[in-house]
């Protein structure tokens, strides 16, 4: 794996690290309001009015922003990763459904993929997420049932192509049921690039949770999430711009490594896929 | 049936697919308008009439015929909040919004695959550094780039004393109480459009240059790249000639994919930048529960991107020979 990858996996590491640990070791919840007066809209690497220091100063209710952030950091990565995995595990078995029974069952699903394909999908997620309460659970859901639809393309191709396969004749005619055929023999080899997409798919969850939450659709204050912390810095975005700044910067770092990383798995995956094409096409000759 | 008619077709099956969908799940949700609209305290008769107004009270089947009928008509009725033709909100939002997709498009692209295809000959630092800004920016949200360059521009540009044209302005379509007409109007609404086009076009651009970047990475170790070489031809000849009319299709479907990324993206750079385009006419709609402009909105995103997704299919073999059959 390049440099690059191993460097972005560390620093996300370091991020489910800091989320998990952080808040634990932090004085204040990052949501409770108790120092309104000595501590407001304190800059970034400034001591309040207390003396404690703030790494990435205070907020408007002067709270800690870096505490909040690691707060917020809990949610919106298990907001994103739950989107992206349900998405995954929807793609997945309407992809292979539709691949392996073929015939009305493919006609529908990919009908529907290619429906909700059709709509961008932040205008899905507006119009979902608006129309039913806003709040973490409903992004989860939207995000899911926005988000499947790539999966289960690619899946179904991979399923349509592996149909027809020696190992997969070899199963069937060793009595295998076509649930086992389908479920023990084929899906597994769709994996790969399932695992691509999903760590693609979380980085894209985490903007869109982000983008939602920017709109008020999406994580409901007091609870902070990185999306929310943005539009709770926004008209001060002149005065105290880092209240607004600090929680984006996070938020980009976590999506650039999940990019990078899902990027350099599917390299590693295609590499792969040619080096035991070329082993199949070496040992032919 | 020849594969145009047979295009179009599946197109059109699709929009009335998605206009099916938009409607169900907007009646499917709990709530409507009306609850919205109803002072607190009114009787229950009054609330019934109005829910009559807006024909919300006859069965379900019947309100989807009428609607499916009058949308394909060009009806989209009226908004609820506003007042309004649907066809009016929609109009007035529109070309806001059509003008800074296409310029900001347009932006995308030069940028994207320029940067994207140089980056591609050069290997090593430069590749990574860029890479590493490319995909920085490319998971940047709109919204936060574009608050990011308004603390920049406005605030910061006065903070550090820099000169007054780069002091941008941040907010509207134009600026407050001006009167000017012709010229003036247009420098003023373009010295607005700076901040937002430069926020949507540079998170485009970077993810053009990611795309434009791995085609052309993979077809630099091809047969006929190096048949180019050997036959002398110069390293821009090889690059533009040779690599790029490779690059070319795939860009040209990404051009139809990254459609509703602007789109998207236009949502919050409205929001952020207070311009009255469709993304904001979205917003705004959805948080009154105004559903005729909800279901306008999302079906006209959806014909654009259809539209899109046919014109790249049908365009395709002009570009690749391959293709050609």
């Amino acid at each position: 794996m390049s440099r690059l990858a191993r460097g972005s996996a560390c620093v996300l590491g370091a991020i489910v690290v800091a989320a998990l640990v952080g808040p634990v070791l932090a004085p204040g919840d990052g949501v409770g309001i108790a120092r309104l007066a000595q501590a407001r809209l304190v800059a970034p690497l400034a001591s309040d009015a207390a003396g404690h220091l703030h790494l990435l100063g205070t907020d408007r209710f002067g709270r800690d922003l870096l505490v909040r952030m690691l707060v917020a950091a809990r949610l919106s990565l298990a907001v994103g990763v739950a989107g992206s995995v349900l998405a995954a595990l929807i793609g997945l078995l309407a992809g292979a459904l539709a691949g392996w029974r073929r015939g009305a069952t493919d006609v529908v699903l990919m009908g529907a993929a290619d429906t909700l394909l059709a709509v961008p999908r932040l205008v899905l997620l507006l119009v979902c997420a608006a129309l039913w309460q806003p709040g973490t659970a409903t992004v989860v859901v939207v995000l899911a049932a926005t988000g499947w639809m790539g999966v289960a393309r690619l899946v179904r191709a991979d399923v349509i192509g592996l149909a027809n396969r020696p190992f997969v004749t070899a199963a069937e005619s060793l009595g295998a049921s076509s649930a086992r055929v389908l479920w023990r023999h084929v899906v597994p080899n769709t994996l790969g690039p399932l695992l691509v997409a999903t760590t693609l798919g979380v980085g894209n969850a985490i903007l869109l949770e982000s983008g939602l939450s920017f709109l008020g659709l999406g994580v409901q204050p007091p609870a902070p999430s990185w999306g929310n912390m943005i539009a709770g810095g926004r008209d001060l975005i002149v005065t105290a711009p880092w209240v607004s700044l600090a929680p984006g910067l996070a938020l980009v770092v976590t999506v650039v490594c999940c990019t990078l990383l899902g990027d350099a798995l599917e390299a590693r995956l295609r590499g792969e896929q040619r080096g035991a094409a070329q082993e199949f096409a070496g040992r032919s000759v | 049936m020849p594969p145009l008619v047979r295009k179009c077709a599946t197109a059109a099956v699709l929009v009335w697919l998605v206009l099916t969908l938009t409607f169900a799940l907007v009646h499917a949700a709990p709530g409507d308008a009306v609850q919205l609209l109803v002072p607190p305290g009114a009787s229950p008769a009054a609330e019934a009439r109005l829910r009559a107004t807006f024909g919300l009270d006859a069965p379900i089947g019947v309100q989807y015929a009428r609607w499916l009928g009058a949308t394909l008509t060009g009806n989209l009725g009226e908004s609820f909040a506003q007042r309004r033709p649907v066809t009016a909100v929609v109009g007035d939002a529109l070309p806001v919004s059509l003008g800074l997709g296409a310029v900001s498009l347009l932006l995308t692209y030069l940028v994207g695959v320029a940067l994207g295809t140089w980056q591609a000959s050069r290997r090593g630092a430069t590749d990574t550094a860029i890479t590493i800004a490319t995909t920085a920016v490319a998971a940047s949200p709109g919204f936060w780039l574009g608050l990011a360059a308004i603390a920049l521009f406005t605030h910061g540009a006065a903070a550090w004393g820099a000169p007054a044209w780069l002091r941008l302005p941040a907010f509207g379509l134009r600026a407050a109480g001006s009167e000017a007409g012709g010229i003036g109007a247009l420098g003023d609404i373009a010295r607005h459009a700076i901040l937002p086009v430069l926020v949507l076009s540079a998170i485009g651009a970077a993810g053009v240059a990611r795309y434009a970047r791995a085609s052309a990475v993979a077809l630099w170790p091809m047969d006929f790249v190096r048949t180019a070489r050997a036959k002398g031809a110069s390293p821009a000849r090889v690059q533009w000639r040779h690599l790029f009319a490779n690059a070319l299709p795939p860009l040209v479907v990404l051009f139809a994919l990254a459609l509703p990324g602007v789109v998207a993206g236009s949502v919050f750079v409205e929001s952020v930048f207070a311009w009255p385009g469709m993304g904001r006419a979205l917003v705004q709609a959805i948080a009154a529960r105004d559903l005729p402009v909800v279901l306008a909105s999302t079906t006209m995103y959806a014909v654009l991107v259809i539209g899109a997704n046919l014109a790249a299919d049908l365009l395709l073999p002009a570009l690749d020979p391959r293709r050609r059959r």
